[in-house]
């Protein structure tokens, strides 16, 4: 099922007949064939699929570190050059890319003094106990365990209180525990903010999580493969992750990744 | 957890990466080089430099001339290299199997690295006879690089590796062969790499004390005849030698460890120790070794003097106060020299190096031929760069160690440059970062562990060359005034003033180590 992008729908991301091709060599690779998506200002979109079905390289678009070949691509209503111009993006890699001589507090500043915009003197601090750092501020990233660094990398994407927050597996390299932890975490933060946020993540657990809309793409040449409502109510608890509702819409999700039996080696990891 | 899709990281690398072969670039730099040095040896700098043509043409007629004196460098370069290299592997192995030991046996190993050739030349000459003194320099310039590479390699064994092992029921020994040895062949070899360019310059520099033949003899002689061609003729020859004994090692490496995915470093962390305890223990070890030489060779006492005379020399004796004013004006003119040439070579290879970043084409086109060079022995190149500079130079010796230390620093610093992590990049291009921006936070930092790198190297780099300059040179300073006590067999002197460069050298490699440990402390990523 495709989206019609309707502008309505779309006044967060907008995403309308992207494609992209590599060159792996001398021969062009075709890494996304046809990708729609439609997402309202203010809603939470989880990109799922298989590894290296180009997941990653749409948010790079949409932060405008890539360009498409063709198609056309909309944050809050501005090409990502422009928004990326108006310091309208945030965004969180897999690795926190924490400058390691910088301590938790001046990491989180970083952005503020590339961008020149000035928030209240307490905006730093209160992220800090938005993420639950507290007490941590004159930390360096070497004192730090990997979801303590992985947080502050999620508060420095906050701190120019950014229209689009761009996830890109912020939490792909930590361990189940952690991971779980701050999904609650971000659900919480996103839901005292409420940023337009795209995450893009090979956890059937975390999309289902924490989105309001899962955009399922096939593996390469990666299309839409099927667009997933959710509408547990919110906050949503740990106990969610119990219910067979949960697991009635993950055992699908799930159903229709390994459908098309192309997966390969690259198995997506719950 | 799962792993990123690595097809996906594969297919953005490979774009970025489609229209370009290295080795293309690499050539046009060298033909850019070539170029410019035909049109600058012909134009503004034709009293300096002879052209590149001309340079041919005196090569070919000097061919006759090149045979002998290449085999007899060989032949020391090859037995330094063997010995060298056995005794900083046994002493390497040891380091490992008893860990105690390293204390000393590190030591011993940067004294080898930080030791201004003319502090000890002088002294193996008169201790030695034949051709023995330039072999074991060719030995010592090979000792720290294969120690190093020693210890890392027996260190770098997997732990989860050793484990299985001891889980299966096997002894340390069966872990040593299975496991250990295999897995020290990388860093071995990258070790192993280095020390042959680095024996030829041993030999090269050896000779200049005194040797009838060789390379380092020859290019001694071009420079006293004025012959410029030659000299840069010889200089080729010699880079060529050393190339092709790097180039051998190289491929024995490729064979042998063809499993591995190239990851080598040579940086040698000595124990965290503070900075006057290290000192006084190398002094210990210092004086160790100097009594231990004395006793070993049994070298007579009208030649080789102990400790205590060296103190008599310097504090005791009644003209105590004249022989200090003697030594330590002529090491006030080497440290100021070799400091300004350090200074000079350090901000011009780090603009070239930021230039590098800037422009990226100029970068492709010359860090090859940057790379190239540094495994060049230019130490060894000083008669040549010397001969170009002419009679006419006050800051000759400064203008020699600039270009000594310039080639290492150069490379260090580009690659510091570089290990930005790409990510943290990305992010400032997000916020839409100025370029300046993006270099003063991020780049610059990023770069201080290679620049330390690079100025570790080039601490002890600059004391050698000005110190050999000054022999060679201007016959000015503490390199001249060595060179000059043991050919009039002023004994004391001799030894006094080597101690006194030593004790220096190894000071400023320390003060350098513990300025870069307070820095990377700040800087490094130590996660």
């Amino acid at each position: 099922m495709s989206t019609a992008s309707g502008d309505q729908l779309a006044d967060g991301i907008s995403i309308t007949g992207l494609r992209k091709e590599f060159r792996l060599g001398r021969s062009p690779v075709l890494a996304i064939e046809h990708v729609d998506v439609a997402a309202r200002a203010g809603s939470f979109t989880a990109l799922l699929g298989p590894s290296g079905c180009g997941k990653s390289t749409i948010l790079r678009m949409l932060a405008d570190l890539e360009q498409p070949s063709a198609g056309r691509v909309l944050v809050h209503g501005e090409p990502p050059a422009e928004a990326r111009r108006n310091h309208h993006l945030g965004i969180a890699f897999q690795d926190p890319a924490l400058l390691p001589w910088r301590s938790v507090e001046a990491n989180i500043r970083l952005p503020l003094e590339v961008t020149g915009i000035e928030v209240a003197s307490s905006a730093i601090a209160d992220l800090i106990a938005l993420v639950g750092l507290t007490g941590f501020e004159k930390a360096r990233p070497a004192q730090l365990s990997g979801g303590m660094r992985q947080r502050v990398a999620i508060a420095r994407a906050l701190v120019t209180l950014p229209k689009v927050l761009l996830l890109d597996e912020p939490f792909g390299a930590l361990d189940e525990m952690t991971r779980r932890y701050l999904n609650i975490e971000l659900q919480r933060i996103w839901m005292e903010r409420m940023t337009t946020t795209l995450l893009v993540t090979h956890s059937i657990d975390e999309a289902v999580f924490l989105a309001d809309t899962i955009v399922l793409l096939s593996p390469r040449p990666s299309s839409v493969q099927a667009v997933i409502e959710l509408d547990f109510p919110r906050p949503r608890t740990p106990d969610l992750l119990r219910t067979p509702e949960f697991h009635a819409v993950a055992d699908h999700v799930a159903e229709l990744l390994f459908a098309r039996g192309t997966v390969g080696d690259d198995l997506p990891v719950t | 957890m799962a792993v990123l899709g690595p097809a996906a990281a594969h297919s953005e690398r490979a774009e970025r990466h489609w229209l370009e072969d290295d080795r293309l670039w690499s050539v046009l730099g060298l033909v850019i080089t070539v170029v410019l040095w035909q049109l600058l040896a012909f134009g503004p700098l034709h009293h300096y430099l002879p052209t590149p043509l001309t340079i041919a043409r005196t090569l070919k007629h000097d061919w006759h001339l090149y045979p002998s004196n290449i085999r007899a460098t060989l032949g020391l370069a090859v037995r330094g290299w063997i010995f060298g290299n056995l005794a900083a592997t046994a002493l390497g192995a040891l380091a490992v199997g008893i860990p105690r030991l390293e204390v000393v046996s590190s030591r011993i190993a940067i004294a080898t690295y930080t030791i201004p050739v003319i502090a000890i030349g002088p002294i193996l000459k008169v201790t030695f006879n034949g051709n023995a003194p330039y072999a074991i320099l060719a030995g010592i310039a090979v000792f720290f690089t294969t120690y190093v590479g020693t210890i890392l390699g027996l260190r770098s064994a997997d732990r989860a590796a050793l484990d299985l092992i001891r889980a299966l029921g096997g002894s340390s020994f069966t872990a040593l062969r299975r496991v250990r040895v295999r897995a020290a062949l990388p860093a071995y070899f990258a070790g192993l790499r280095i020390s042959a360019p680095a024996a030829v310059l041993g030999a090269m520099v050896g000779e200049w004390f005194g040797a009838n033949k060789g390379l380092g003899q020859f290019m001694v002689a071009g420079m006293a005849n004025a012959n410029e061609a030659r000299t840069w003729g010889i200089a080729i020859v010699a880079t060529a030698v050393a190339s092709i004994g790097y180039a051998l090692i190289a491929l024995a490496s490729r064979l042998l460890t063809a499993w591995d995915k190239g990851s080598s470093s040579t940086a040698l962390r000595t124990q965290s120790l503070n900075p006057v305890l290290n000192a006084v223990l190398s002094v210990i070890v210092l004086l160790g070794i100097w009594y231990g030489f004395l006793k070993v060779f049994n070298v007579d006492s009208f030649v080789g003097k102990t400790p205590r005379d060296v103190w008599r020399y310097l504090f005791s004796a009644s003209e105590a106060g004249a022989n200090r004013r003697l030594i330590f004006n002529a090491l006030g003119v080497t440290l100021r020299d070799a400091a300004l040439g350090f200074v000079v070579g350090l901000i011009i290879s780090s603009l070239v190096a930021i230039s590098f970043v800037v422009w990226r084409p100029l970068e492709r086109i010359f860090l090859p031929l940057a790379m190239s060079i540094r495994s060049v022995p230019v130490v060894a190149m000083i008669p040549t760069i010397a001969l170009a500079l002419g009679g006419r130079n006050l800051r000759g010796v400064v203008i020699i160690v600039t270009i000594v230390v310039f080639f290492p620093t150069l490379v260090l610093v580009s690659h510091g440059l570089r290990s930005v992590r790409t990510e943290a990049l990305e992010l400032m291009a997000v916020y839409n970062a100025s370029p300046r921006a993006m270099f003063v936070k991020v780049r610059l930092p990023s770069a201080l562990p290679g620049f330390f790198a690079a100025a570790r190297i080039a601490g002890p780099g600059s004391l050698v060359g000005a110190t050999l300059a000054e022999w060679l040179y201007s016959g000015k300073g503490l390199g001249a005034l060595i060179l000059q006590s043991g050919t009039t067999s002023k004994y004391n002197q001799l030894w006094s003033a080597s101690v006194t460069l030593l004790v220096i050298a190894i000071g400023i490699y320390g003060a350098i180590g513990a300025l870069e440990r307070i820095v990377l402390g700040r800087f490094a990523e130590t996660s």
